[in-house]
């Protein structure tokens, strides 16, 4: 891999108990780029992109490593919380609290302690913008984020995020509540977002794939089925069960 | 076709059934508006007979200290200020246990535990309120009079009573109103670096806070509202109490005390009425709190 990389998973394995959803899962996710993860429901994506930074610790059990930064971050004493800062997270669901705009973008800063109210100022300005949403909220930041449209209130979410200045964003199927205008915004986006940040993304859209992901993996019943550049996923999968998925075979 | 035109036009079963069923409902809605209606006139009318018919000035009622019905003097500041210590005296103690005890049931102790503990809370809610007056009477009661001397009786003792009564119901409606809280609220959060305890208090608390505040005016008003368990444990002296272990009288215990003891139509009986009047209005603002309380948290 020429590009360095922002994330490193080695054997990683989760468990619900005693299912086993995800097998020896090994991903190098390289820097500064979009990478989706694809597959049928039950696959396992949204399992090992919950894992990455540690949402799944009450729920499940993670075995292996998760690499950041010469960390292995999947283990006990590892600060979860400065985990969590670094490697942020946006939802399938729009949840933007029941606050104001302004409030919902500095949660997380709030949360680190920051109270300076000219970097407050600033950082909710710069998240606003490069979430594209600036210039739809600029004169309404006091307002309750709920009046949002639901494209509005993901790209809030998307900067709550951003305001925390994560080096990595995990998106778990980011799109799939909101309309075809909406999703396209949203797309662009990342876009934009991948100059400074890593997005790893749960996506069931194949389009937004190809579209959006400069990687692509595919997981098929909890196991790694192939990773690649996405034009070669999409044009030259060496797996048959890559192609037949991407083909509408099964899933 | 003429046939189906027919049937189109005529009545069914099923449209019988509808008219049927609205007039059902119709009447109940007139029965049980007619029924506050009636309460409410009933209970006003009673209530000024007692400024009108015997000239007493409201606001002598509602000032003077000295409660003798047979000497006549109507003073009821006493039993206002003693229902309004042992609401307040209860619910500043019950609210913050029941919050605490509902956020370590919703957010931190593992499920079964609140599966245990909810029917349990359900059945405490459900105990008729003499049980707990009872219960006043032979634990409470003697336990301050051997810590603090005196007899025992006074506003301590029927507030420790309420207390115990409406804990369960607030902390039961303060469990429903934490529920009520999306799960995906406290995953984002998480998600932002939050702490559990962060994610408490800066969102889960914020977001259900419209409805803690109504348990909590719920509370009040039962505290407020109740007879027989305040009655058997707060002495029942109609003067304003020096202290909390002093005996002393609710306008609710005095209700109970004396409406058998007075004959319809004289001073003395129409002086409860006023006191049930004044009980009335006060739950009515209540009430009023209480919607103020759960509009504010629907903005």
């Amino acid at each position: 891999m020429q590009t360095s990389t922002a994330l490193e998973t080695k054997n990683l394995q989760v468990l619900y108990g005693e299912k086993h959803v995800a097998h020896d899962i090994n991903l190098k996710f390289p820097k500064n780029k979009i990478i989706a993860l694809i597959g049928a429901s039950g696959s396992g994506k949204s399992t090992v992109l919950r894992s990455l930074n540690r949402m799944n610790d009450d729920f499940a059990t993670v075995k292996g490593e998760i690499n950041f930064h010469g960390v292995n971050i999947n283990q006990p004493k590892v600060n979860v919380y400065r985990v969590r800062q670094q490697i942020g997270m946006v939802f399938q669901q729009p949840t933007p609290f029941p606050m104001s705009i302004y409030e919902n973008v500095i949660y997380g800063l709030r949360l680190a302690g920051e109270k300076d109210r000219k970097v407050l100022d600033q950082r909710v300005e710069e998240s606003l913008r490069q979430a594209a949403l600036w210039d739809e909220v600029k004169d309404q930041l006091k307002a309750s984020a709920l009046a949002l449209s639901g494209g509005q209130q993901q790209r809030l979410c998307i900067a709550r995020t951003l305001a925390v200045r994560p080096e990595i964003i995990l998106m778990d199927e980011p799109t799939s509540a909101l309309d075809p205008v909406s999703t396209s915004q949203i797309e662009d986006t990342l876009v934009q977002l991948k100059e400074q940040f890593t997005i790893i993304m749960v996506t069931h859209n194949m389009q937004q794939a190809s579209r959006s992901a400069d990687w692509t993996a595919f997981m098929h019943q909890g196991h790694l089925i192939e990773f690649d550049e996405t034009a070669t996923i999409f044009m030259n999968p060496r797996e048959k069960k890559t192609a037949d998925y991407l083909s509408g075979k099964f899933g | 076709m003429d046939d189906l035109k027919k049937r189109l036009n005529q009545p069914s079963v099923e449209s019988r059934q509808e008219w049927v069923g609205k007039l059902i409902s119709y009447l109940a809605i007139i029965l049980i508006g007619g029924l506050v209606g009636t309460i409410l006139v009933f209970l006003t009318f009673k209530g000024v007979a007692l400024f009108k018919n015997n000239g007493v000035s409201v606001w002598h009622f509602l000032s003077s200290t000295d409660w003798q019905p047979s000497h006549h003097h109507y003073g009821a500041l006493p039993m206002i200020i003693t229902s309004f210590s042992v609401t307040v005296l209860s619910g500043i103690v019950a609210l913050p246990l029941a919050l605490v005890v509902s956020i370590a049931i919703t957010e931190m102790l593992p499920k079964k535990i609140y599966q245990f503990f909810q029917p349990l809370i359900e059945l405490l809610v459900g105990i008729p309120s003499v049980v707990y007056g009872y219960l006043g009477l032979t634990v409470i009661v003697p336990y301050l009079r051997q810590l603090f001397g005196g007899t025992g009786f006074g506003i301590l003792a029927a507030s420790c009573v309420l207390f115990l009564m409406i804990l369960p119901t607030m902390t039961s409606m303060t469990i429903d109103s934490l529920q009520a809280v999306p799960q995906k609220y406290r995953q984002a959060s998480a998600g932002l670096g939050a702490t559990r305890w962060q994610t408490i208090s800066r969102v889960i608390i914020p977001s259900a806070k419209s409805g803690i505040l109504t348990a909590m005016v719920f509370g009040m008003a039962r505290a407020f509202g109740e007879a027989l368990a305040v009655q058997m444990v707060i002495g029942n002296t109609t003067v304003i109490p020096k202290n909390l272990m002093e005996s002393s009288a609710t306008l609710t215990s005095v209700l109970t005390t004396g409406i058998g003891n007075t004959v319809m139509g004289t001073a003395s009986n129409n002086a409860l009425w006023s006191l049930a009047l004044i009980l009335l209005v006060m739950s009515l603002a209540f009430n009023l709190l209480m919607r103020l309380a759960s509009k504010k948290g629907a903005k």
